[in-house]
């Protein structure tokens, strides 16, 4: 493999362009057609810098809870992808913790 | 994010999880298709198609089995549906010209090392093709790949070996 990318130093570079918006503009279409562009109904209000990292922090520990071997690289992966959320979903996963029994006896 | 943990969240609630499955492998799903169409409406239809088949099948999904080579492998299908309605007399494998036909104004025709590379690919035979994809692009796993394409790992390793040397021909051939 290496031979082939040394050859032009092409590496993963493709031809290929993306339409302005159309990544985005497939995410709201499927999450339309799904249904899942409509929030819980649930969700608080109280949206903000504190409850953002208390759901992040609890959101690393379903996972630790999942898998207690969890490498410091997947929770930080994790955090990751919990920031990509937007407060709604934030706040519905840290209520999803704190009234799941189950989830919280085996952490 | 691992998979385990995006089946985790979606087993627990379908329509959060498939928001964070969204964000996850959006884009990933996107190129996957992409190098398959060559063209970008076809590829965005197709990724369209390919999280809903998702969402609505989702309980139907085997959890012994990987849910990475289980999206690819909807995509994928997907991908090669659309091209064969859409594109019914265009012949995608072992057919360089392939990617030209199937072309729109999507594509940097001047980035002629790139565009040669996707030539390559497309000259291969189909299972190769998307062997080399998901191994070189995607990073894929041999067993993975084995159960996106229906093959076994020794097979998918065979492809990838084959496709590499009759890429790297392909090339030389071009620039010798």
């Amino acid at each position: 493999m290496t031979k082939i990318t040394n050859i032009m130093g092409i590496g993963k570079r493709m031809p290929y362009k993306v339409p302005k918006g159309t990544l985005d503009e497939i995410e709201n279409n499927v999450l339309k057609a799904t249904g899942c562009d409509r929030k819980p109904s649930r969700k608080l209000r109280t949206a903000g810098f504190t409850i953002a990292v208390a759901a992040s922090l609890t959101l690393v520990a379903i996972f630790a809870w999942h898998r207690q071997d969890v490498s410091a690289d997947t929770l930080a992966d994790v955090q990751q992808a919990f920031s990509n959320l937007d407060n709604a979903d934030q706040t519905f996963l840290s209520e999803i913790y704190y009234e799941d029994t189950f989830m919280n006896v085996n952490y | 994010m691992n998979e385990k943990y995006i089946v985790k969240l979606l087993g627990l609630n379908l329509q959060l999880g498939f928001r964070v499955l969204m964000k996850e492998y959006r884009d990933t799903i996107y190129w996957h298709i992409r190098r398959i169409t060559v063209n970008s409406e076809d590829a965005q239809d197709a990724t369209q198609e390919t999280f809903i088949r998702v969402y609505r099948s989702f309980s139907r999904f085997d959890r012994s089995r990987s849910f990475t080579a289980w999206l690819y492998r909807i995509a994928t299908n997907e991908a090669l549906r659309i091209i064969d309605k859409r594109h019914p007399t265009v012949n995608v494998e072992d057919n360089a010209d392939a990617m030209s036909i199937l072309a729109d104004e999507y594509i940097d025709l001047s980035d002629v090392e790139a565009v040669n590379l996707q030539k390559a690919i497309h000259s291969l035979p189909r299972k190769q093709q998307l062997t080399f994809n998901l191994r070189y692009y995607d990073e894929l796993s041999f067993d993975k790949i084995a159960e996106i394409t229906d093959s076994t790992p020794g097979s998918a390793k065979a492809n990838w070996h084959n496709a590499k040397i009759k890429i790297y021909n392909y090339l030389k051939e071009y620039y010798d």
